[in-house]
């Protein structure tokens, strides 16, 4: 449990680093930064802000920036305005995407 | 999962501001400006900056200035720079390497009497407790 990093719904992080390559990091505040982790989730209701760099990233949330994944999820509820780079990308149907999509070099 | 309280995992590396946070629970490397109800630096954490809370629980390195209402610093803590504190426990082992300041100014002066005051007041409040039931 402890290895998960989790910014709970009440949270707002600026001006963020946050790298935690080998483990799991939730957002559910907000969040506006860099995250660099082996997976993220960015939560239903949260805000995202930045870079996010991931072997796997679920989005269900509001983001505004870049996305790197090797696997890459857009739920329902997401809002994703920016650039996503992924091998493997899974969109549910009421997702909202503006921005472009293409495969990581 | 939304009422898990925040934390930074061990391994995770984190620098930047955080607000709003009720509770944080910190296993990680993490350079930090925070004003929190409840930290905890747990045993492997690395904390780095100031803290303004109600409570921290160190058991962990930390460097800054923290103030907290009441510090706890566990047999594996290590601290350096400064703490400014009204209540504070430390365990055997706890290495400081700090300046520990016990702010006590006129609102200290004025808490504690109230806190002596609540305990009178706990009183009365049960004998208008009583007096109600038996009403």
């Amino acid at each position: 449990m402890s290895e998960i990093t989790y910014i709970s719904k009440e949270v707002s992080v600026v001006e963020g680093v946050l790298t935690a390559e080998d483990s799991k990091v939730v957002v559910a505040g907000s969040f506006s930064g860099n995250i660099n982790a082996n997976e993220v989730i960015l939560e239903e209701g949260s805000k995202f802000e930045g870079e996010v760099d991931a072997r796997i990233i679920v989005i269900e949330g509001d983001l505004k920036g870049k996305v790197k994944s090797y696997q890459l999820k857009v739920s329902h509820t997401a809002r994703v305005d920016g650039e996503l780079l992924t091998n493997s990308i899974e969109v549910a149907s009421g997702a909202e995407i503006a921005g472009s999509i293409s495969r990581v070099s | 999962m939304s009422d898990q309280q925040s934390s930074i995992g061990s391994g995770a590396k984190f620098k930047g501001k955080i607000t709003g946070a009720k509770a944080l629970e910190i296993n990680g490397d993490v350079e930090a400006d925070i004003d929190i109800g409840k930290i905890t630096i747990g045993q492997d954490a690395h904390f780095k900056g100031g803290i303004k809370a109600d409570l921290a629980v160190i058991s962990g390195i930390y460097e800054g200035t923290m103030q907290a209402e009441s510090i706890w610093l566990t047999d594996t803590s290590r601290v350096s720079g400064e703490i400014r504190y009204q209540s504070l426990q430390m365990d055997r082992g706890a290495a400081l390497n700090c300046r520990v300041v016990y702010n006590w100014d006129d609102t200290d002066q004025k808490s504690k009497k109230s806190k002596t005051k609540d305990k009178t007041d706990e009183q009365s409040d049960e004998n208008i407790e009583d007096n109600i039931e038996n009403e």
